[in-house]
């Protein structure tokens, strides 16, 4: 069908250029200095260079995601300073920036083109079963603070955010498998065409391992972490005018994992959760003129868990029996949003904008209820250019959100360009972190013999949303011509209302409860200050270099002390009760600040060796480090992983676009069998895989 | 434009009235390849220039397919083409003297070839619209000092002669023999290159292409130069380019010199031209650039003139 069509258009072009004249194909006309264009370069597409951005950001280009090897999405956030990327199982990857890291790292947000995947119940993201293959992604900015003005809220400490190839980057068809050790098996086929008002992507992938296997002699309980995520995704780019253009994107994957303990555990045997995601987003823009256009998007997420067990008998007579336990969850969001952008003088520009969402969830085994959470945000952003070296950037973000509260969070920042290569940035901005379903409506409970119970959450609600205020003095200068920049800043930031797990004696539960019941509770408030570094340097055309450092200080206190006074109880209860929440409270404080490395580190290099032959390498070096929910201090750890890759095909069949292929060969880990990582649990192995791609 | 046109006759009939001692005035056909707005910019340019010369020359003007040898009836003594079209029209169905202008000088020198057999050469000669390449790799040696990979991209019909390169230049061309091996072109030359050239090719850069030729080299921060005014309002970094106008004003010159020597001046580049720069893309892709005037300068220092 398409070669007919191509066939087509072909003789179509050949009928058009005979009966226009008798020229010889190629030779220009006045036509080719004369067209008009629509404006492609419109006044949303363009970005600010780092140079003049409120934030301090981080770029992970396509050549720095090929040369780190990585598999992972997750994996690439390590090229970030001061973010932290950890695995709680082999499909579990935990990415953090600044610490406070726990198996859920709620406080960034992350967007892939413009899509929230930050997504409730629990505020997380999960990306093992992303309908997104590593291999679509163009480039990664992480915005490194707070940013509601630009990116909405929950973006907290920082910003993830994933952009996709567009409709007509990979024209080609492309085959690509991965096979390796700890049972790494991916295969993934892309293929898309670029017409004169249409352009299409799409993507197939089937990726999976068997996660993190026991190590010989080391005594750990061994992990069952097997999975396999399968997924479609496509973009559709059309052009109904040269001034409109509709974004379609469309996705679905389907993933298993594997969960539990082989060892008896109650309620956590080993099974498989199922998990289906679906996404759908439309996005249109039209330029209304070079200076502004309007764009509408609209989004869909929907994530459908399936997880039911039995639990195996435990706690004597409380639970003789087999009861079920489910972790179903099926949850929709749906978000809307217009965005106006003007450049109302060569020397102003406005991006303003308002939009909904709606979050519902149905899992009766972890909520109170089943929510159906609105909030609603109206923002505007404002580039200043004082004089051509003085900038300013101003906006502000406000939101009501799900539970009725309305907050604002402002940003401004000031560059100033002390020659043109040099930048200085101060910067103040503020954000919420909205309460997520779990905390303020969390309800996991299970009726054994009664009177007893495995009652594990009774969320307590009432909470209000955490604040960060932020500040920053950055240094932002270009060393070369060929590119070379150099990224360096001091910040600090301070969170208030911290929400945090609490462990509550509440008299209605506990004594009946066969573990200890858990809510959530804004009990902290805590600073974070450091210094953080990237070097991009390019050594040469064939070489480039990045080094990114950071050091960090972060503390916590709590901003109440226990006060259980039950009636009807002894004092001394009394007194043991706050004892041991004091004795909580103390030691969330004490972990907290350890969830920041004081000295983290990477370093990617690349170099391309003339024949079609690549080397990447990255080191990556962390001081010690807490995730708030492991048991054990992660230890000082470096590694390195190495991709050297070799290009085949003929000249001509790589002008020709056919018959391309590479091989490739990663080491992860290279320099050790088994550092640690988020807990005894999860020690990497050296991996080795090897990664054959054809292009036709 | 027609009544400039009418000014202008009237103005030559008074001439003609007031100096009766003066030979007959010039009869020049202007033959126009289309009616779009950049044929009128220079129809109503040349009328202006000549006016302001005071030149005694007659305009008569007519669209090429309107034409007929029998159009008109009166003696023609130059014939000025505008366009492709006008130029093919004029060198098979009119004897008189030839000047073409808003023509590609490949394309230009393909029909010279094509009806050789019909013309001798001293009665033909052109003004381009096209910019030498000393003067492109100029410019953007000037507009863009530091970035010295110039990437070109031309399918295999297109005749490209590579110039000899400045110092310190080099150029990156590649060719693309259908429009599905567009983009892995593209890539490879925008990985391998600190500017991209635009070379006009329909087969190339085609409005659909356009659009994403430019988003694909924004997304790979590597600037486009195009060769228009447009190419720099879709979102390509500069320019440089002539206008309508300055091709009239050159042609206008032309005339005047004709009318009095009944010769024509040898083939040539346009004289002045302008510059176009994105000052939104450039600060977007973080590159500092000079003024218009300031890298008119530049090029003149480095010796590639300039006006």
């Amino acid at each position: 069908m398409k070669q007919l069509q191509s066939w087509l258009s072909a003789s179509i072009l050949l009928i058009g250029m005979a009966c226009g004249s008798a020229w010889a194909a190629g030779y220009p006309s006045e036509q080719d200095y004369l067209q008009e264009f629509p404006i492609v370069l419109s006044a949303s597409r363009l970005s600010q260079p780092i140079s003049e951005t409120p934030n301090a950001m981080t770029v992970i280009d396509r050549g720095m995601i090929v040369a780190s090897g990585a598999r992972n999405i997750a994996d690439l956030f390590r090229l970030v300073p001061s973010m932290y990327v950890g695995y709680a199982d082999g499909h579990t990857p935990i990415v953090s920036y600044r610490g406070i890291t726990d198996e859920h790292a709620r406080r960034m947000q992350v967007l892939v083109d413009g899509r929230s995947i930050y997504l409730p119940i629990f505020g997380r993201v999960d990306w093992a079963e992303l309908p997104l293959d590593i291999g679509d992604i163009e480039r990664i900015e992480v915005v490194r603070g707070p940013s509601a003005a630009s990116h909405g809220s929950n973006s907290v400490q920082g910003v993830i955010n994933i952009l996709t190839h567009q409709a007509p980057g990979v024209p080609k068809a492309q085959v690509s498998v991965n096979r390796g050790d700890a049972g790494i098996s991916d295969v993934s086929a892309r293929f898309g065409g670029a017409g004169e008002k249409w352009d299409y992507r799409v993507t197939l992938a089937s990726r999976g391992d068997s996660g993190f296997d026991p190590l010989p002699n080391v005594a750990s309980i061994p992990l069952n972490d097997n999975s396999r995520t399968q997924l479609i995704n496509t973009r559709i780019n059309y052009r109904p005018t040269g001034n409109d253009s509709l974004d379609i994107q469309l996705g679905y994957s389907d993933s298993s994992r594997m969960l539990g303990d082989q060892v008896p555990n109650f309620h956590a045997p080993v099974r498989d959760q199922k998990v289906n995601a679906d996404f759908e987003q439309i996005t249109w823009l039209r330029t209304l003129d070079v200076a502004s256009d309007f764009q509408l998007n609209y989004y869909h997420i929907g994530r459908n868990t399936k997880d039911e067990r039995y639990s195996v008998p435990a706690y004597g007579a409380k639970a003789p029996g087999s009861y079920l336990f489910s972790d179903n969850a099926v949850i929709h969001r749906h978000d809307f949003e217009m965005q106006h952008t003007l450049r109302t003088s060569p020397d102003n520009r406005v991006v303003w904008g308002a939009g909904a969402r709606q979050d519902s969830a149905t899992a009766p085994n972890i909520l109170r209820y089943s929510p159906t959470w609105r909030e609603y945000r109206l923002f505007g952003h404002d580039e200043w250019r004082i004089t051509p070296a003085n900038l300013v950037n101003i906006g502000a973000m406000a939101e009501k959100n799900a539970l009725g509260q309305t907050r604002v969070s402002p940003r401004i920042s000031y560059n100033y360009h002390l020659t043109p290569l040099d930048t200085l940035r101060a910067s103040v901005s503020v954000a919420y972190r909205n309460p997520e379903m779990i905390e303020e409506l969390g309800n996991q409970s299970v009726p054994l013999a009664a009177p007893w119970k495995w009652h594990n959450i009774s969320a307590a609600g009432g909470l209000n949303p955490e604040k960060a205020i932020s500040r920053e003095i950055g240094y932002i200068g270009q060393l070369d011509d060929a590119g070379s920049t150099l990224d360096v800043r001091i910040f600090h930031d301070q969170i208030s209302d911290i929400i945090w797990v609490d462990p509550v004696y509440d008299p209605a539960i506990y004594p009946t409860s066969v573990v200890t019941p858990k809510s959530f509770k804004s009990d902290f408030n805590a600073y974070h200050s450091g210094l953080e570094g990237t070097l991009n340097y390019r050594l040469g055309a064939h070489s480039k270099l990045t080094v990114n450092y950071s050091h960090q200080i972060a503390g916590a206190t709590p901003s109440r002390a226990s006060s259980y006074a039950y009636a009807g109880y002894p004092a001394a209860i009394n007194a043991a009760l706050n004892t041991a929440l004091n004795a909580s409270l103390t030691s969330y404080a004490y972990k907290y600040a350890q969830t920041v490395p004081l000295n983290s580190g990477s370093l990617l290099f690349s170099h391309d060796f003339s024949g079609g032959t690549q080397l990447g390498a990255g080191f990556y070096h962390i001081d010690p480090v807490r995730s708030l929910d492991a048991g054990t201090l992660q230890p000082l750890t470096r590694y390195l992983d190495l991709r050297l890759a070799q290009r085949f095909g003929s000249r001509r069949s790589r002008e020709k676009g056919s018959g391309n292929g590479e091989i490739a060969l990663v080491v992860q880990n290279a320099l050790s069998d088994h550092y640690f990582d988020y807990s005894s649990q999860t020690r990497h192995k050296r991996r080795v895989y090897l990664t054959a791609a054809l292009e036709f | 434009m027609f009544r400039q046109l009418a000014i202008l006759l009237t103005a030559s009939a008074i001439m003609l009235l007031t100096n009766p001692v003066q030979a007959e005035a010039l009869n020049v056909r202007l033959v126009m390849s289309g009616s779009a707005p950049p044929y009128q910019q220079f129809s109503a340019a040349l009328d202006k220039a000549l006016a302001e010369n005071s030149a005694d020359v007659t305009v008569i003007e007519t669209q090429a397919d309107a034409v007929s040898r029998s159009n008109g009836g009166a003696k023609i003594d130059l014939i000025v083409a505008v366009g492709m079209k006008a130029m093919e029209l004029a060198i098979t169905d009119f004897d008189a003297p030839l000047l073409s202008t808003m023509i590609p000088r490949a394309s230009y020198e393909m029909l010279r070839e094509k009806y050789s057999s019909l013309r001798s050469s001293n009665a033909v000669s052109a003004i381009y619209l096209d910019q030498p390449w000393e003067r492109q790799l100029n410019f953007i040696q000037a507009a863009l000092p530091g970035h010295s990979v110039v990437g070109v991209l031309y399918s295999p019909d297109t005749p490209i002669v590579l110039p000899r390169l400045p110092q310190g230049m080099s150029l990156n061309a590649k060719s693309v023999s259908s429009a599905k091996t567009l983009f892995a072109a593209l890539e490879n030359i925008l990985n391998s290159s600190d500017v991209l050239l635009v070379i006009p090719d329909s087969e190339i850069y085609s409005s659909s292409n356009v659009r994403n030729i430019l988003l694909t080299s924004y997304r790979q921060r590597v600037p486009l130069v195009g060769v228009s005014q447009a190419y720099v309002n879709a979102g390509a970094l500069c320019a440089i380019y002539s206008t309508p106008e300055q091709l009239a004003e050159q042609v206008a010159k032309a005339i005047i010199s004709f009318a009095s020597s009944r010769q024509l001046p040898g083939p040539q580049y346009p004289e002045s031209f302008s510059i176009g720069i994105n000052n939104q893309v450039a600060r977007s892709l973080g590159i500092e650039m000079a003024s218009p005037d300031a890298i008119r300068q530049r090029m003149k220092k480095a010796g590639g003139g300039g006006q």
